[in-house]
């Protein structure tokens, strides 16, 4: 009997011992994975679709760039499945005539906190029959359009037609070193907050304007609004980038990327519209959110 | 193979020239140029170290490699940005520290023995050897150890 209890704990020891580093590992580091989304940039009148479907190079180079962020396990988004929904989407549909509203809303659609463009141009060199690729890559925020960082590489000139090969060549010039100016934005990112585009414009049969006076005691609608986020944006920092009687445009507001209440958990822009929400609430005002991703906001005060 | 020559006597000349001032405790040299990309997270680059023996020479030039690998970037490649970005927050780390006093063998693919001379310091007139080398790093590996043990943060925010 005392063999088979020791047998029992021995083998309870023996088991705590081989789990218990397995969950210290397991657990998740609490660092955010931002959402990246690699797309080709393209020029005025050309379509974001008819670019990546008939152009390899651009496939290529997507592929490579796409390569090297699942090596550092980013968190990526396909473009080319994001094309495909979008074909689906009718609201893409109605707004295809404009390139520019076709390639945001497909950003805003595919959720990413990233995007990266690729510009990919094939050089010939004179009668040498020698061609080059230079590849420009550049970062932005989704919400924001902050410049996350840029990049230039350029292959060999080699007397070849396999432009493929010297895209891949070009891009294996860079990328180490376009993702560690993306990691150095990050650490950035990371001391000094997240940054958020936040617009509040008023509905078609609203009672205010940003001049008008509320609250206890009577403060400008506007002024009101800057006071929150005076108070509330991390470090204090904040850019009011203009008001009108009818919008007001808070261009960048740092958030933390922490809930301060609970550092467990991320404060994200549903977060930020919740605390907002409640602010104008406790002013006797009415908002809903039109657009809300992490990195931008649109609110009508009603 | 003549560019390397002449950057391998570049080196061993400016090493040469600067001895008297390099030897305060915890400073590495900067006598390090990038070579070439051979591979997708490799690096080459010819480094320089001086030491009594030429072991301890090997050492100086590959400490000094990876310090500035680590916090000063070498220009001209991938790595120009240093890979850990405070200096003064993470030179004393455990990790760091363990690279720097050998550690570093791990990280190194490939070490050619360029040159070497007898050299003697301008400040003490310590005798020793000047040896040069190139060295292959698998940044790769580097970047992989120094975020599992936090030194550094893995790719995010």
């Amino acid at each position: 009997m005392k063999h088979q209890l020791f047998d029992c704990l021995l083998f309870f020891a023996c088991t705590l011992l081989y789990v218990a580093p397995l969950s210290v590992i397991g657990q998740p580091d609490g660092q955010i994975k931002p959402k990246i989304m690699v797309i080709p940039k393209i020029k005025e009148g050309e379509s974001l679709k008819s670019v990546y479907d008939s152009n390899t190079n651009v496939r290529m180079a997507l592929a490579k760039i796409n390569e090297a962020f699942l090596k550092k396990g980013a968190n990526l988004i396909s473009f080319d499945a994001k094309l495909k929904e979008a074909k689906q989407n009718t609201m893409i549909g109605k707004s295809s005539g404009n390139q520019s509203d076709y390639k945001s809303t497909v950003l805003q659609m595919s959720g990413s906190d990233i995007y990266v463009e690729a510009d990919i141009n094939v050089v010939k060199h004179g009668q040498t029959s020698a061609s080059s690729v230079s590849v420009i890559l550049e970062a932005y925020q989704t919400g924001t359009s902050n410049f996350l960082g840029v990049k230039e590489g350029r292959s060999r000139i080699t007397r070849t037609d396999d432009i493929g090969f010297l895209t891949a060549q070009a891009m294996d010039s860079i990328t180490d070193g376009f993702l560690n100016l993306m990691q150095l934005k990050f650490d950035d990112i990371n001391k000094n907050g997240q940054s958020v585009y936040v617009q509040f414009s008023l509905s078609d049969n609203s009672r205010y304007t940003f001049d008008t006076e509320v609250g206890k005691p009577a403060t400008m609608l506007s002024e009101l609004i800057e006071e929150w986020f005076r108070k509330n944006a991390l470090h204090g920092v904040y850019n009011n980038q203009g008001v009108t009687e009818k919008v007001m445009i808070i261009s960048d507001v740092r958030i933390p990327l922490k809930n301060p209440a609970n550092p467990q958990s991320n404060y994200t822009g549903q977060q930020l519209f919740s605390d907002i929400y409640k602010y104008f609430k406790s002013q006797g005002l009415q908002i809903k959110r039109d657009i809300g991703t992490n990195n931008k906001m649109l609110i009508t005060i009603l | 193979m003549n560019k390397l020559l002449l950057s391998c006597c570049l080196l061993l000349a400016s090493a040469h020239m600067a001895f008297g001032q390099k030897d305060l405790p915890g400073q590495y040299n900067g006598y390090v140029k990038y070579e070439s990309t051979p591979g997708l997270g490799l690096i080459t680059v010819t480094c320089s170290g001086f030491g009594k023996k030429k072991q301890q020479s090997l050492k100086d030039a590959a400490a000094g490699a990876f310090y500035n690998l680590l916090f000063r970037g070498i220009p001209g490649s991938q790595q120009e940005l240093p890979m850990i970005p405070d200096e003064n927050e993470a030179k004393n780390n455990r990790h760091v520290r363990d690279i720097l006093d050998g550690g570093y063998s791990a990280f190194v693919i490939e070490n050619n023995l360029l040159g070497e001379e007898p050299r003697k310091k301008k400040k003490d007139g310590a005798k020793g050897v000047l040896t040069t080398h190139t060295m292959t790093i698998s940044c790769e590996a580097l970047r992989h150890y120094l975020e599992q043990n936090n030194v550094i943060r893995k790719f995010g925010y």
